[in-house]
């Protein structure tokens, strides 16, 4: 079961923008946007998953910058990869001010992979990088 | 539905009078019958100018640099709470609500 710090927050305060750290202590990413469920009549919208990515974070920004943002996001992610990154709310372990806990590994997750090539591909190359 | 779906939608009352624009969205934890607690949407935060609060100045948890945290007060002192089941209908970027806007409450204050 979740563990949250507070019983009552604000999207701003506990979710949004926090760094996702995994099982492991590593980080893991960062919430972009929230997914909810689609309200039934008479009944609120609760939390089903957190997205990642610059496809989550692009329609938070919003006009033209938040469009081209989302752009660029889309065609830099990898095929397999989901549209945006979700990691679904049964996976968070603890949530308080600074950081959200994931009960899952990094590797097992989208949000991860981009920073994964970047670190193969591009910092891995750079001499020294690896110490 | 997406947080960015709702935020920066223009909210208006029963009279059809403007509230504000959704700036942030407050949740509740519930206990389900199966034991398990969800995260539901309680209500939604709007006002003029919502910038504030996403930085943390709106419910005065940030003390400086000035003069950032008197202005960014300034700019959300009209922020009210609408209650999620107030929301009669909501067609981005537009949420009706059915109670009159002098009728709903201002933030609480951090502290408070």
């Amino acid at each position: 079961m979740t563990r949250w710090e507070e019983d009552e927050f604000t999207a701003n305060d506990l979710l949004l923008d926090r760094e996702l750290i995994d099982c492991n202590g590593m980080p893991a990413g960062r919430v972009d946007d929230l997914e909810l469920s689609d309200p039934a009549p008479g009944e609120p919208p609760v939390l089903t998953a957190l997205l990642c990515g610059s496809t989550a974070f692009g329609p938070r920004l919003g006009g033209r910058l938040g469009t081209w943002w989302q752009a660029i996001g889309r065609r830099l992610r990898p095929v397999t990869d989901s549209y945006p990154n979700r990691i679904d709310a049964g996976l968070i372990d603890h949530v308080d001010r600074l950081e959200i806990t994931l009960l899952a590994a990094r590797e097992h997750l989208d949000s991860y992979r981009f920073r994964q090539w970047t670190e193969e591909k591009i910092i891995g190359r750079i001499p020294g990088s690896t110490g | 539905m997406r947080t960015s779906e709702l935020i920066g939608c223009q909210v208006y009352d029963a009279d059809g009078q403007d509230v504000g624009a959704v700036h942030d969205l407050h949740f509740r934890l519930r206990l389900r019958p199966d034991g398990d607690r969800v995260c539901q949407l309680d209500a939604l935060e709007c006002g003029g100018i919502g910038f504030g609060h996403r930085l943390g100045y709106g419910e005065h948890a940030m003390r400086g640099p000035w003069p950032f945290p008197q202005l960014f007060r300034y700019l959300a002192r009209r922020s009210l709470i609408v209650p999620w089941s107030a929301v009669t209908s909501f067609d981005r970027p537009r949420i009706d609500i059915s109670v009159p806007r002098d009728q709903l409450r201002a933030p609480r204050k951090a502290g408070t």
